[in-house]
């Protein structure tokens, strides 16, 4: 027990020393800096994406229109488009 | 010190407690927690904060007893001084029915306290709602979550729960068209007579009257796409399996045969994991971030700032704001001819739209929280005055150009309003603003805007802070006039909004959209 304990107190050691000397590295070598514009890019990434997944929802909503008020407005007739517009206003949301 | 403490800010445990802990207010259970997982650590235990919408109840002194949910150990009994006052705390509501906090936060009166005749309408409905998705919908839709759980269980509602759920497979496999496809049972819904209430492009909420003022049925979306299975709100599933679902099956519930998926067992086990058998009232979802950012991506985009105005109006925050018309709606009044129709677009508690009509004009006031509009719908509706309310919501692209070409096509150019609105939208629902705007205003009409400026944005407020987006008015006018608009007016200052204590900085614009 006693022999694993000093292992274990050792590799800790060991590690704490190996993640001084990484950073220590990093920062000489400006691996640090890559590391900081990474996660900037990261997080702006995840923003475009997020951006372009809510286009599923605006051409739904686009779709949605068009099919149900746009398509229909191609008789021509104002008053029953008016109808219309009030009707989908109506029965949508 | 005692295994758990309690005091206004909420109940301490010990660092060391796990599980479910339920709260009791005398003999009435309340609220669960989980305790490591609803707790923040503070001087060496765990706290659990009041949830924000039992808060409002916490007032004088009330008997609190705390215990674990699964063991029989009983944390705290006691009395709990809240306020200085004299009241003994009760959690009802209006009709004296104790009320609980559900898993979304908000207060709800259980199947448990409500009587026959609701549980009757609400299995009607359940079965129409069904049939019509079916037969008008062309969707097989079947019990899911809570309701389905109940059913399972012992063939009833869970006591606790306080609506119903159902959901359907979508047979699309683009949120494009699973999006179109819920705005078409939406619709159908609609035409049937039912109030609804959307909460994203994939899941609505149906109300059902009933003699208690109204349930509500939630209609989930399920889909698949790229082999993942996902189902409003919050689930997923990988390697779906569609044969969980399909063929539809029946199942009891109440003494009724309602339709289910063709394997509910796998459907709750996917739903609630793999411990779904044991009751828990703290069970909250944990969505992987990738399901979450997917779900919310390809459908909640409209949801901007809900968070804050939902409670705000169904809570008791809303009836605090003053009745009076704001001098800005004064002002508006004093310019416009009295036969001008006003549309305000974000009318709040109708504050200044029903003031609009009592003066005599016809007005249309629009706001996206249904409990605001419907609120001062009745005002309108008991005063007989010519004003009446609807929701928008400016995120969403349908109701847009919608009512934007419904306001075109009226005989008389609108009078268009918009008070303390530009500040609380971000910048899609601003831009949405000056569409319906260059939509509705192109024969005439004029647009009265008054906002907070960017010098408004470190003072103090009477309603604390919220996201607001504080603009110069330099930029909204040249926004506008990006758009096709005029400037008729402008003035901006100190003195024009005073409200309580509050002297905002604000600017006020006249815009014309004339062609």
């Amino acid at each position: 027990m006693q022999a694993g304990g000093n292992m274990e107190t050792l590799r800790s050691r060991l590690r704490g020393v190996v993640a001084r000397q990484g950073r220590r590295v990093a920062r000489i070598t400006g691996v640090d800096d890559e590391i900081r514009a990474l996660h900037d890019r990261v997080a702006e990434l995840e923003r475009e994406v997020q951006e372009s997944r809510l286009l599923n929802q605006r051409l739904a909503e686009l779709t949605d229109v068009v099919s149900e008020v746009l398509v229909p407005a191609a008789d021509r007739d104002d008053k029953k488009l008016a109808e219309l517009l009030g009707t989908y206003n109506r029965d949508s949301f | 010190m005692g295994a758990a403490a309690v005091d206004q800010d909420g109940v301490r445990v010990a660092a060391g407690q796990e599980s479910v802990v339920d709260v009791h207010f005398d003999d009435q259970w309340v609220w669960s927690f989980n305790a490591e997982r609803d707790t923040q650590l503070a001087e060496g235990r765990r706290i659990a904060r009041w949830p924000v919408n039992l808060r409002p109840f916490l007032r004088g002194t009330g008997q609190v007893m705390v215990r674990e949910r699964f063991g029989e150990q009983v944390l705290f009994v006691g009395d709990v001084v809240f306020d200085e006052s004299d009241h003994r705390v009760k959690i009802v509501d209006g009709q004296g029915r104790p009320l609980i906090v559900d898993k979304g936060g908000d207060m709800q009166c259980g199947f448990s306290e409500r009587g026959e005749a609701t549980r009757e309408a609400l299995l009607d409905a359940i079965e129409d709602v069904l049939a019509k998705m079916r037969d008008e919908g062309g969707v097989d839709a079947f019990l899911a979550f809570g309701a389905l759980l109940g059913a399972v269980r012992d063939g009833h509602f869970i006591p606790h729960d306080s609506d119903a759920d159902v959901a359907y497979l979508s047979k699309h496999h683009s949120p494009v068209d699973v999006a179109r496809e819920s705005f078409a049972l939406e619709r159908i819904m609609i035409r049937a007579g039912y109030w609804t209430w959307r909460f994203s492009a994939a899941d609505f909420k149906v109300i059902v009257p009933d003699p208690e003022g109204g349930r509500a049925i939630d209609i989930f979306t399920g889909f698949v796409v790229d082999g993942t299975f996902y189902l409003m709100p919050e689930v997923h599933a990988e390697d779906f399996d569609p044969g969980v679902i399909l063929p539809i099956g029946e199942i009891e519930l109440e003494g009724r045969k309602v339709r289910a998926p063709a394997k509910p067992e796998a459907l709750l086990e996917i739903t609630y994991g793999p411990h779904w058998r044991i009751p828990d009232p703290s069970f909250k979802f944990e969505t992987p971030h990738w399901v979450r950012r997917r779900l919310d991506g390809w459908t909640r985009g409209n949801t901007s700032n809900r968070g804050h105005w939902w409670p705000f109006y169904f809570g008791k925050a809303g009836s605090t704001v003053s009745e009076q018309p704001s001098p800005f709606a004064e002002w508006v009044h004093e310019r416009e001819p009295a036969t001008a129709a006003v549309v305000d677009i974000g009318s709040g508690t109708g504050r200044d739209s029903l003031w609009f009509a009592r003066q005599g004009h016809g007005v249309l006031g629009m706001d996206y929280i249904p409990a605001a509009t419907d609120r001062a719908g009745k005002t309108a509706a008991a005063e007989g005055i010519p004003a009446r309310f609807k929701t928008l919501n400016l995120y969403d692209v349908r109701q847009v150009l919608g009512m934007g070409g419904e306001l075109a096509h009226r005989d008389e150019p609108p009078t268009l309003y918009a008070r303390f609105l530009i500040h609380a939208l971000e910048d899609a629902g601003r831009h949405a603003l000056w569409r319906i705007a260059s939509l509705c205003l192109r024969r005439g009409g004029r647009f009265y805007l008054e906002f907070r400026t960017d010098e408004n944005a470190t003072a103090e407020k009477v309603y604390g802070e919220h996201f607001r987006k504080y603009l110069p008015g330099d930029v909204v006018a040249a926004e506008i006039e990006s758009w096709g608009g005029q400037i008729e007016h402008r003035e901006e200052g100190y003195g024009f909004a005073v409200y309580k204590d509050e002297d905002p900085h604000v600017c006020r614009l006249v815009a014309t959209w004339k062609r």
